[in-house]
């Protein structure tokens, strides 16, 4: 199975896991900026592209070469939360010298259609090995988060909030709480309580948690 | 009459070109063209909560991560007059070391194939992904996270490690020092080296260095005010560029390993083939300070300060990032909320002298010296001009 990862403006911490958890693997080749002798093949057919980082709608040049990868691969992955649902990039607003019109930062799917979002910040590099022994024992059932996911143009945990606390579906497990990367979910008398000033949007706590994605379901569904 | 060539780089953190112009067979000049876009995490920062701002700026990069969340905690706790206590320091100069490593152990797998022979290629190649593995779980243990680690934070570490982990924590730097060691041995000999690389080891190329401390990093140790950021020169090669250039004292200066092991411990590898062996030599040293402070940490200590009142402020931040002098600066309004961010990162510091060290090799070679340099392009597309 031939991979390709790209970057396309990410903090390359997405990058790190999909080379972590590919390096040595055996039954598939990573192409990648990361390890390749020269510049990838960008004129051949790709059976899995991950892409990672958010894309600058500002930035003709990001935009033209994520249209590209579209082109290029069987199956395009949202990879981190950047690329799935927008996470930091959701915060920018521009104005930074060299380029002050780099303003607006969105998910892949807001510019291409993506097939399946696998969000995290960043997500394990375990996540990637699952994915493909699913994807290549065709387990579509296992898959369906992520397609679902690949849907969603947004997600947080004033989202988990929302939908999964506020309308009394939570049933306090706490996998939100263990699942954030910035520690902004804890308990509190068995319901979780969002620090709003930690919440980086990543969305994954919305993932993690039970009811969440029975919600995206829904969602996507509807 | 000088012709141009475009190499786009791999193998190092972001998206850039080298852009040559040169005439036949040595590079005349030479344009590092940087191509990720501008996220603004300085913008993006204002009006925010200074406990945004460590998450954050961790976000910056997902390379050199820590690095960022200590220069972000140190200028925020000089803004607000706070002081760590001491354990709670060690620990956080534990993860920023453990995040020096993994960073230079990146760079050291990335630069594998321009470095060494064919036939022992894919076993060091291997060795390294091992051992940065063990790196990752490392930083896991000690620092809640392999990238991003949440336990930084304003006045100190946010949660105390379990003593389980942490003792494993211990006996794992342990192994990680052994067996890099070995790993060492091999990357430094240079019988193993490619003939092209070892070129490089007679290309003298010295520079003005610039180090604030050997392993954290010391705001009063270099004269801050006297840091620059800068547009580069008009041209049209630049035209698309998303980074700037840092001066100190307006001169080009380099910072990094070799700055910082040729400021504190005198050791002068001045050919361009010594910036890597200084890198190889700073990992080994790091991790033998990093099982020394594990060592050295009570977790029954405090870790945190205990009154932390987020007022009006300004600080400064400067940390030994893996790349680098980082300076971090903030001011915060009556409120304790950011009104004013800025960032200056290595790499920009190091940008000029990878154009010039270019030129002094021949073209087949022209392509290694940025990854010689590791620079890092996420972080380097988020400086603020400072005009203000």
């Amino acid at each position: 199975m031939r991979i390709l990862h790209v970057d396309i403006g990410g903090c390359e911490g997405c990058s790190i896991s999909v080379l972590r958890a590919t390096a040595l693997l055996k039954e598939a080749e990573l192409v990648s900026k990361c390890t390749a002798l020269t510049e990838p093949d960008m004129n051949t057919e790709y059976e899995i592209v991950f892409v990672t980082g958010s894309v600058c709608i500002n930035d003709e040049y990001v935009k033209s070469k994520l249209k590209h990868l579209r082109k290029i691969a069987r199956v395009l992955v949202a990879f981190g939360s950047c690329a799935s649902v927008g996470g930091i990039t959701r915060f920018c607003r521009g104005g930074q010298e060299p380029k002050p019109e780099h303003r607006t930062f969105l998910p892949l799917n807001s510019v291409i259609e993506v097939d399946y979002s696998i969000p995290g910040c960043p997500p394990p590099p375990q996540i990637v090995r699952t994915f493909l022994t699913l994807y290549s024992r065709n387990m579509i059932q296992q898959l369906a988060v992520f397609k679902a996911l690949s849907e969603v143009k947004k997600l947080s945990g004033f989202d988990l909030l929302d939908d999964v606390v506020l309308t009394g579906l939570c049933i306090g497990c706490g996998a939100c709480e263990l699942s954030c990367p910035t520690g902004a979910i804890r308990l509190l008398r068995r319901r979780p309580d969002l620090i709003v000033e930690k919440c980086i949007r990543c969305g994954t706590c919305y993932v993690r948690c039970p009811q969440g994605s029975k919600m995206l379901f829904k969602m996507v569904r509807s | 009459m000088l012709s141009r060539k475009t190499y786009p780089l791999v193998r190092i953190g972001g998206e850039a070109e080298l852009v040559v112009e040169h005439d036949g067979e040595k590079p005349i000049r030479a344009y590092l063209v940087t191509r990720a876009p501008v996220r603004g995490f300085e913008k993006m920062l204002e009006g925010k909560n200074p406990l945004f701002a460590i998450e954050a700026a961790m976000r910056i990069c997902g390379i050199c991560h820590a690095a960022h969340g200590v220069a972000a905690c140190e200028a925020i706790e000089h803004a607000l007059g706070i002081l760590p206590p001491r354990d709670g320091l060690l620990l956080r100069e534990a993860i920023g070391l453990i995040n020096r490593v993994q960073s230079h152990i990146l760079q050291e797998i990335m630069i594998l194939p321009d470095m060494l022979v064919d036939n022992v290629r894919d076993k060091i190649f291997r060795e390294l992904v091992t051992v940065f593995n063990d790196v990752c779980l490392l930083l896991l243990k000690v620092g809640g996270a392999p990238t991003h680690p949440p336990y930084l934070t304003i006045g100190g570490i946010l949660k105390k490690p379990a003593e389980a982990s942490f003792n494993e924590a211990k006996s794992l730097a342990k192994k990680i020092y052994k067996s890099y060691c070995s790993v060492e041995d091999k990357l430094l000999d240079e019988d193993l080296w490619r003939k092209e690389f070892l070129e490089l080891k007679n290309i003298s190329f010295p520079t003005r260095k610039l180090a604030s401390h050997l392993f954290y990093g010391n705001r009063y140790n270099i004269k801050v005010d006297e840091i620059a950021v800068v547009k580069r020169q008009e041209n049209t090669v630049y035209g698309e560029s998303t980074s700037n250039i840092a001066l100190y004292s307006n001169e080009v200066v380099e910072v990094g390993p070799r700055a910082r092991l040729e400021t504190y411990l005198f050791k002068r590898m001045e050919s361009l083939a010594g910036l890597q062996e200084a890198r190889i030599v700073e990992t080994e040293l790091v991790l033998r300070r990093v099982t020394e402070l594990l060592e050295e940490i009570d977790l029954s200590a405090p870790l945190r300060s205990h009154e932390l009142i987020f007022t009006r402020g300004t600080g400064v931040g400067v940390y030994e990032a893996p790349r680098g002098t980082l300076v971090h600066k903030v001011k915060l309004d009556a409120e304790g909320r950011v009104e004013y961010y800025e960032i200056v990162t290595p790499t920009m510091f190091n940008i000029p002298l990878m154009e010039k060290a270019v030129t002094l090799v021949p073209l087949t070679l022209a392509e290694v010296v940025p990854r010689i340099y590791d620079p890092c392009i996420p972080c380097s597309t988020h400086l603020v001009e400072v005009r203000r």
